[in-house]
C-alpha cells in the first residue's frame, strides 16, 4: 500500500478507489501524525524542517533538513517498517516510518534530534517562563494582584493549600513546593500547547511523560533514603513481615511473594503516572480523528457538517478540560506518592526522639509564606 | 479473514470491554461518593479528592486497556 504524505492525497485515494483496501489507510495516515517528527506541518504553507542532530562514533553530525541529511551520504530517512532491522530511532509505535538508518547498516548512535515533540516541548516551556515572569515582576511592582498575576496567584495557592499540604508532611512539603509547582505548570503548559493549531502535545509521546516520571520517582526514592535511612528503607521493602508473629516457614514463603511484589510497588507508580498522562493526551486526539475519519468513511459532506464538526468540539472543549485535570492528577499523585515515603519517616522520626505531631494541612499554610 | 484484520477486530473489542469496566468503576465511584457528601456535606470537600484521585486510577487502568488497542490497530 502506497504511504502518502497528507491528508487530502489519502482522501483523494480514498475516493479513487472506494474499495475497502483505501479505509484503514485514512485512519493509519492520520494515527501517523500523532507520533514524533522531524518537520512542524503548518498545513497550507508547507513544513518547516528541524535539525537531525547525531552523536556517532566520537563525533556530532547535525543536519538541517531531511535533504540534507540524505545529501551526507552516510545517513537516509526510512521508508519502510520492514527495512530497519539495526538502528531506529523510533521508540514510539506511532513513529515507524521516517527513522534514520545509516546507509552501511551501522547503529545510528546517539539520537540528540531536535524532533517535534521536543521543539513543542521546550515552546510550552518558554512560555511557562514567559508568563510567570510577567507575573512574578507584577507581584514586585505592587501588591495588589492585577491581570495575569490573578490566575497564575490562584493555581499556586491551589497546587500550595489543596495538593501539598494535604500530602506532604511538613519540611518536605514547603522544600519540595517549588518541584510540585514546576511539574504543575509544565504539564499544564505542555497539555495546553497541544491544542494550539499546527501544534503536536509533547505530553502525547511516552517519552516525555516517563521523563517527568522518572523525576518524581527518584525524588520519590531520594526522600525515602534520606529520611529513612538505607536500613529502614529495605525494612520498608519486606511489608513489615519481619515484625509479624508467625512460623519461620511462612515467613521466608512470604517474604518472597511480598519483597518481589514491593519491589515492582517502587516502579509501577510512576509506570502508571507515565502511562496515564500519555494516553489521556492521546486518546482525545484519537477520537478528534476517528470523528473526522467518519467523513471519508461516509463520503458525506452532511456527515462532517452535523455529526463531525460538532462532536470533534465537543471533544476539543473536553480536551481543555482534560488538559488542566490530568495536570492536577499528575501533580497530586506525585505529591502522594513522594508523601507517602516522607510520612513514613516522619512517624518513625516522631517516634525516635518524641516530637510532637504538627497538623499535616495547617501548618504548612500557616509557614509557607514566610 | 487476515491476522491484521483480527487485530483490528480485536483492538475494537478490546476497546469496548474496557470501556464497559471502566463506566461500571467510575459510575459506582461516583454514586459512593455523592451519597456520601449528602449524608455529611462538611465532607464534601475532602471527598472530592479522593474521589478524583479513585477515578484517575480506574481511567489509568482504562487507558492501559486504550494503548494496547492502540497498538493492535497501528499494527
Amino acid at each position: 500500500m502506497p504511504a502518502t504524505d497528507t491528508l487530502s492525497s489519502a482522501a483523494s485515494s480514498a475516493s479513487a478507489s472506494p474499495a475497502e483496501a483505501a479505509k484503514p489507510n485514512v485512519f493509519s495516515e492520520m494515527f501517523g501524525g500523532l507520533g514524533n517528527h522531524h518537520v512542524v506541518d503548518v498545513m497550507p504553507f508547507g513544513e518547516i524542517p528541524l535539525p537531525y542532530i547525531f552523536f556517532d562514533q566520537g563525533s556530532l553530525h547535525v543536519f538541517g533538513s531531511a535533504e540534507s541529511l540524505k545529501e551526507s551520504g552516510v545517513y537516509t530517512t526510512n521508508t519502510d517498517k520492514q527495512f530497519d532491522p539495526l538502528g531506529t530511532i523510533a521508540s514510539s509505535p506511532l513513529a515507524e516510518k521516517g527513522s534514520v538508518v545509516r546507509i552501511d547498516h551501522k547503529p545510528t548512535g546517539l539520537d540528540l534530534s531536535i524532533t517535534s515533540n521536543l521543539f513543542f516541548f521546550g515552546l510550552a516551556a518558554f512560555m511557562m517562563v514567559i508568563v510567570l515572569r510577567i507575573a512574578a515582576s507584577k507581584a514586585k511592582k505592587s501588591l495588589v494582584p492585577s491581570g495575569i498575576r490573578n490566575l497564575v496567584e490562584v493555581l499556586i495557592v491551589f497546587v500550595r493549600d489543596d495538593i501539598v499540604a494535604p500530602n506532604v508532611a511538613e519540611p518536605y512539603g514547603s522544600v519540595l513546593l517549588p518541584y510540585f509547582l514546576t511539574i504543575f505548570f509544565l504539564v499544564l503548559f505542555a497539555n495546553l500547547t497541544g491544542l494550539l493549531p499546527w501544534a503536536h502535545t509533547p505530553t502525547s509521546s511516552i517519552e516525555i511523560t516517563a521523563a517527568l516520571a522518572v523525576c518524581t520517582f527518584v525524588i520519590t526514592q531520594f526522600i525515602g533514603l534520606w529520611t529513612m535511612g538505607i536500613k529502614t528503607f529495605l525494612l520498608h521493602l519486606t511489608a513489615g513481615l519481619l515484625e509479624m508473629e508467625v512460623s519461620p516457614f511462612m515467613k521466608g514463603f512470604l517474604l518472597l511473594i511480598m519483597v518481589p511484589i514491593e519491589i515492582m510497588g517502587l516502579f509501577t507508580k510512576p509506570f502508571a503516572l507515565a502511562i496515564r498522562l500519555f494516553a489521556n493526551m492521546t486518546a482525545g486526539h484519537i477520537v478528534i480523528f476517528s470523528l473526522i475519519g467518519l467523513v471519508f468513511l461516509f463520503h458525506s459532506v452532511f456527515v462532517g457538517a452535523f455529526v463531525t464538526v460538532p462532536f470533534a468540539l465537543f471533544v476539543y472543549f473536553l480536551e481543555i478540560f482534560v488538559a488542566t485535570l490530568q495536570a492536577y492528577i499528575f501533580t497530586i499523585l506525585s505529591a502522594l506518592f513522594i508523601g507517602m515515603m516522607a510520612h513514613t519517616a516522619h512517624e518513625e522520626h516522631v517516634q525516635d526522639h518524641d516530637l510532637p505531631h504538627p497538623p499535616n494541612g495547617d501548618h504548612l499554610v500557616a509557614t509557607a509564606h514566610g | 479473514m487476515n491476522p491484521s484484520g483480527l487485530a483490528f477486530l480485536g483492538a475494537g473489542v478490546g476497546a469496548g470491554i474496557a470501556v464497559l469496566g471502566a463506566g461500571q468503576g467510575i459510575g459506582k465511584l461516583v454514586a459512593s461518593a455523592i451519597e456520601s457528601q449528602a449524608r455529611q456535606p462538611e465532607m464534601a470537600g475532602g471527598l472530592r479528592t479522593t474521589m478524583i484521585i479513585g477515578a484517575a486510577l480506574i481511567e489509568g487502568i482504562a487507558l492501559f486497556a486504550l494503548v494496547i488497542c492502540i497498538i493492535l490497530a497501528t499494527k
